[in-house]
């Protein structure tokens, strides 16, 4: 909310702080109420009350004049000047040479249409007092030549914005923040006038309220305004209204505005004459039941609402807005003032339902003071009468129980040592009566206190809150810092976090870089890339269930939690692809949702991504998939497995290559897939040859929980080794090779790989292997591997029918 | 005697052709045709039988010192010819090592999980532990249990995802408290790293963000406890000179409760662009339990105290590495990437 320290001057002296705003808004920050800034000015020299000696036209432009502005005892300054509402003998705003307007607008000597012009008249939007304004300013005929307008004005002033946090609904208005100011800088308060002259009372007979749901709305309060003529405000009220952020509409409605702004209790206007039976009625609506409200929104209700009623309609919206049916027109002449406390919660519900927010639910929202309703339909009458209306003599107060404030025990030993503080007696009283917190009772032996905190500070409820309002008074600063003692409650971090720190090192260690992404995806992305519940599920990546819907997305490209790591891995890629970089090796572990029902899933996943088209110089040829095949197989390795192996997808992918995707099997179940992505994406978007990979995080991590123990080597004496070469037909995979060759070649096989792969078209492929052949306790001959070489021979052979 | 004569001029013969020899082979062959077993000098031995008695002792020492001589020539050479070969090897096998090797890649951390990291391990240093909780929250452990009740203004602090009237995206990692609350022993210390959501969207604020949240409790705890974790927090993470000052704020689930500002780390409190010139900038929001959140998950709140404090890791992330825009940690731009090799 903003504030105008001018406003606040009102009810307690902050004179001081005209000078140095910074000093203010320290004060104010340190004990929580956030100051976020301020702007105004406190001074503005050279802009001075200046007479009109002379006018005359401008030798050679028609819509100019020149005039003869007298600033001081002989002192007249010629003067150019493009407005038309100014004539000889008026006293005017000069802003003579060297002054800075606000806006940084530097006024210096200078000719226009060859007439040298000494400074400049100045109109109210131009002296940044209104955001718009016509023609120049006419001041009163008896200011005083000379004088600097801006104490002339009583304009020095500072609006500062303060983030006022929920709990301190008192603080929503000046006297609000005066209250505050008042306790903070120990300072004398002036309540705002109220009196209204008698003969400016008149008899009315106001409607009958009745409360019919006081559970909402525990005090409604009438008066009657009469003889009123709808027209613009004041300037001073104008003034201070736009001061912090309201927009002036007519004298009636600001001066409810006004005194919201000023007291902190909303009010309503309803024209008297709109008023049916003379009757106001508080209830709640009735269900599809219609309302129209004053800025012309259609409602339909649902029976949960508070409405204000008279005999015949709904008037408004309890607390939230008035209806257009009953609000100030032109042609208004008597209005009736409501001032009244709703409770918090049931102004709330409403206005989240129709998504109104005004500054009056603002503030019940946050809890107004149940004290303040008389408070404000006073300052609203004396603000009136000044206005030369007539107001009510009686004011309609319906009050039947008397909301009461809590008495709080404050334990003055308990409050020092949960602070770290050593808050006196004496001190401790002193910030009470400064609060206005009433001593009901006090125990010097167990310093124990009964505390009563005044009705606007509805944040006072337990100890506790007391203990912050000492803590913030004597100054978080004075508060020690201590360690607390590492005696007990010590426990290990959840072993899901500690694997998967580890398991990320492990990876970046094979070269990948780590990637985050939002958890949120776009269905329509997904389905456009063929990644629905069917392709994810025939992966092994979705079990079942729903994808998670978002209630209210930010957009409709984050429209659910995410079922899948691919889409915005593949995504990010494509973007790469697109500024040319040429190669990268990516990871992310990640989680992805489903949902039966309202019962929601979160599974880890962990992610892949690699393309590779850079560098010829070194022929580095091989397809991204394997080279990804590769890099997960050291990540397997770095993880302490032995054995893992690659299985053709059960049914042909839509997403991934059909010829270039494969499952892993982990301990004998598929864990996830691994592929180069389907050409018809990679070509829609204009993308290179990748791959990706998405697997199941659970393995992964129990890999990382293994014990790690050292056995010992496996042969202490030299191996042997062998070479063959298989002709594999077209279509078949090595996989059943390399089965044979491990199985064939036991109790001697050390290691087993691949060393060369030969395209002979049609025929197939030649494959060469490479087989370490060892033994725990001798060194191998020639008679013992003759038969094992035989023995694999044999198998190759009854594989293909073919050596 | 004839034989001597053979003898020397071989050795003259010999040590000339080795002299002249210029590559390995010609050097080798030489040495066959002379100290080989079917050699020259080999085979002067056999000339020995025809000597007289007396003389073959003689000879047969002088046929070996003249072994001796030729092949410590030959050593020479050998070495001479080996060492010119070499010479010229290395002079063809120049590299120009100013052309690139075949590239691999280049591994990092992600500058989210390596802030996470240090946040956790500075902090269990003090004794705090891991505790992780479901992203998808019931709006009891989200809000209720926290001291928001529902039609509470403070719920407007926190612009929320509903997934149903019942389930939100959690808005802060503060519902792991609620969870660890009910199923562990009393007294602990947690912390409760992860990914939380807004409903937000600019340059610092994502709609998908990351918080690590602290609880510690005890029989008492105090505000001075609080202030001295977070301080030593603080001064590990951005370096022991910087200052902590608490200014008084408000969250439900704590009272009191306050906001962290520390010296901001770039222009050590002098005032810049990070921090608005103020020298200060905000880094956490603490404060002691609220008895209501004791109250919910059933823990006298007249036995047990506690405090609570909470960081944003793109925040600090932000800080630490002059990132301006919070959109970087999400894009994967691999220029990002590979300027932040963690």
């Amino acid at each position: 909310m903003k504030f105008s320290l001018n406003w606040i001057q009102d009810f307690i002296d902050v004179s001081e702080f005209l000078k140095k705003p910074e000093e203010l808004a320290q004060i104010l920050t340190q004990a929580g109420l956030e100051v976020e800034g301020w702007e105004g000015c406190a001074e503005l020299p050279y802009v001075v009350i200046g007479h009109i000696e002379k006018l005359e036209k401008h030798p050679d432009a028609d819509k100019l004049t020149l005039c003869q502005v007298k600033v001081g005892e002989g002192d007249v300054r010629s003067i150019v000047c493009g407005a038309k509402n100014h004539k000889q003998g008026d006293k005017v705003v000069a802003a003579l040479v060297g002054a800075v307007l606000p806006g940084d607008f530097k006024i210096k000597k200078s000719k226009i249409r060859g007439v040298e012009s000494e400074g400049m008249l100045c109109s109210v939007s131009e002296l940044g007092l209104a955001k718009s304004s016509e023609g120049i300013m006419i001041l009163d005929s008896l200011a005083p030549v000379g004088e600097s307008y801006w104490d002339y004005g009583k304009h020095a002033d500072w609006v500062f914005e303060v983030n006022v946090t929920p709990n301190r609904a008192d603080c929503l208005s000046h006297w609000g923040l005066a209250k505050e100011l008042s306790c903070l800088l120990n300072k004398k308060l002036t309540p705002p006038k109220v009196e209204v002259k008698k003969e400016q009372l008149v008899a009315v007979n106001l409607p009958k309220v009745s409360i019919k749901a006081d559970k909402h709305c525990p005090r409604y309060a009438l008066a009657a305004a009469q003889g009123l003529e709808v027209g613009e405000s004041p300037e001073w009220i104008k003034n201070r209204l736009e001061k912090v952020g309201l927009n002036p509409k007519n004298n009636l409605v600001d001066i409810t505005n006004y005194v919201m702004m000023e007291v902190g209790q909303p009010l309503h206007a309803f024209d008297a004459s709109e008023i049916q039976g003379n009757e106001i009625v508080i209830e709640l609506s009735k269900e599809h039941e219609n309302f129209e409200t004053l800025d012309g929104q259609k409602l339909e209700l649902t029976g949960q609402e508070l409405m204000i009623r008279d005999s015949k309609k709904n008037l408004a919206l309890a607390g939230i807005m008035g209806g257009l049916n009953s609000g100030v027109q032109d042609s208004t002449k008597s209005i009736y003032i409501e001032s009244a406390y709703f409770k918090p919660g049931s102004v709330r519900k409403s206005a989240r339902r129709f998504g109104i927010q005004s500054d009056s639910s603002y503030r019940f929202t946050r809890g107004t003071d149940p004290e303040s309703v008389l408070m404000g339909i006073q300052r609203a009458s004396y603000l009136y009468a000044s206005l030369g209306a007539k107001l009510s003599s009686d004011v309609t107060d319906i009050y039947p129980k008397a909301v009461e404030a809590k008495e709080i025990e404050v334990d003055l030993i308990k409050l020092n040592r949960r602070l770290g503080l050593d808050v006196s007696s004496v001190g401790f009283e002193d910030w009470c009566s400064r609060l206005r917190f009433k001593i009901l009772d006090h125990n010097k032996e167990t310093s124990i206190y009964k505390v009563l905190p005044p009705l606007d500070r509805q944040d006072m409820i337990y100890f506790e809150d007391v203990v912050e309002e000492m803590g913030r008074l004597e100054g978080y600063d004075n508060i020690p810092e201590v360690l607390p003692a590492m005696n007990e409650g010590i426990t290990s971090d959840e072993s899901e976090f500690t694997q998967e720190q580890v398991l990320a090192d492990k990876i970046i260690r094979t070269g990948a870089k780590e990637c985050y992404y939002y958890q949120f995806d776009s269905s329509k992305n997904l389905s456009e890339l063929s990644l629905g519940k069917n392709e994810l599920n025939s992966l092994g990546l979705f079990d079942s269930g729903e994808f998670v819907s978002l209630q209210n997305p930010l957009n409709e490209d984050m429209n659910i939690m995410r079922p899948s790591l691919l889409p915005q891995m593949f995504s990010s890629i494509l973007k790469s692809q697109k500024r040319n970089i040429e190669k990268s090796y990516l990871f992310e572990i990640g989680s992805v949702f489903s949902q039966v029902e309202k019962s929601y899933k979160q599974s880890g996943r962990l992610c892949f991504g690699l393309w590779n088209h850079g560098s010829e110089l070194h022929n580095v040829s091989v397809e991204p998939v394997l080279q990804l095949k590769a890099k997960l197989e050291e990540v397997f390795q770095a993880l302490g497995l032995k054995s893992w192996s690659w299985r053709s997808l059960k049914s042909e992918s839509t997403f991934f290559h059909p010829g270039q995707s494969v499952e892993l099997i982990f301990q004998g179940k598929p864990a996830g897939v691994l592929g180069s992505v389907h050409p018809k994406w990679v070509e829609q978007f204009d993308g290179k040859p990748l791959a990706l990979a998405e697997f199941k995080l659970d393995p992964f991590l129990s890999l990382v929980k293994r014990k790690v123990v050292f056995k010992g080597f496996v042969s202490d004496y030299p191996g042997v080794e062998r070479d063959m070469t298989v002709l594999v037909p077209k279509g078949e995979s090595v996989e059943l090779v390399s089965k044979a060759l491990s199985k064939n070649a036991q109790p001697y096989l050390e290691k087993l790989w691949v060393t060369d792969v030969f395209d002979k078209g049609d025929k197939g492929k030649s494959v060469s292997y490479r087989l370490r052949l060892s033994s725990k306790d001798k060194t191998l001959t020639d008679d013992e591997l003759l038969p094992i070489q035989k023995k694999i021979e044999k198998a190759c052979l009854e594989l293909f029918n073919s050596p | 005697m004839d034989q001597l004569n053979t003898l020397n001029k071989m050795t003259e013969e010999a040590q000339a052709a080795i002299l002249g020899a210029d590559s390995s082979k010609a050097l080798y062959d030489l040495k066959v045709k002379y100290l080989g077993k079917q050699g020259s000098l080999t085979q002067m031995m056999k000339l020995m039988g025809k000597l007289p008695k007396e003389e073959r002792p003689k000879f047969g020492q002088m046929v070996n010192v003249a072994k001796k001589e030729l092949q410590a020539v030959y050593d020479n050479r050998e070495k001479a010819i080996g060492d010119k070969e070499l010479e010229g090897r290395i002079q063809n096998e120049t590299i120009d090592l100013h052309l690139p090797g075949p590239e691999s890649f280049v591994g990092s951390k992600h500058p989210l999980r390596s802030v996470i990291q240090e946040m956790t391990q500075i902090l269990s240093r003090l004794g705090f532990s891991v505790r992780q909780g479901p992203m998808i929250e019931e709006d009891r452990y989200n809000f209720e249990a926290l001291n928001f009740p529902k039609d509470h203004p403070a719920r407007d602090m926190q612009d929320t995802f509903y997934i149903d009237p019942e389930h939100v995206l959690r808005t802060h990692t503060s519902p792991i408290q609620i969870r660890t609350l009910e199923k562990e022993k009393l007294p602990l210390r947690i912390l409760a790293p992860g990914t939380v959501f807004r409903v937000d969207s600019d340059v610092t604020h994502s709609p998908n963000f990351h918080q690590v949240e602290g609880l510690l409790v005890n029989k008492q705890v105090s505000m001075a406890e609080l202030k001295g974790v977070v301080g030593f927090f603080l001064r590990n993470f951005f370096g022991p000179k910087t200052k902590v000052r608490f200014r008084p704020s408000y969250f439900p689930f704590t009272e009191p409760s306050a906001e962290v500002d520390c010296t901001c780390p770039k222009c050590a409190g002098k005032g810049c662009r990070l921090c608005s010139n103020t020298g200060w900038i905000e880094i956490a929001g603490c404060g002691l339990v609220h008895p209501n959140v004791f109250k919910s998950v059933g823990i006298d709140p007249n036995e047990w105290e506690g405090f609570a404090f909470g960081f944003g890791v793109e925040r600090m992330a932000m800080i630490k590495y002059g990132i301006t825009d919070i959109r970087h940690f999400y894009n994967n731009d691999v220029r990002f990437l590979e300027q932040l090799i963690l």
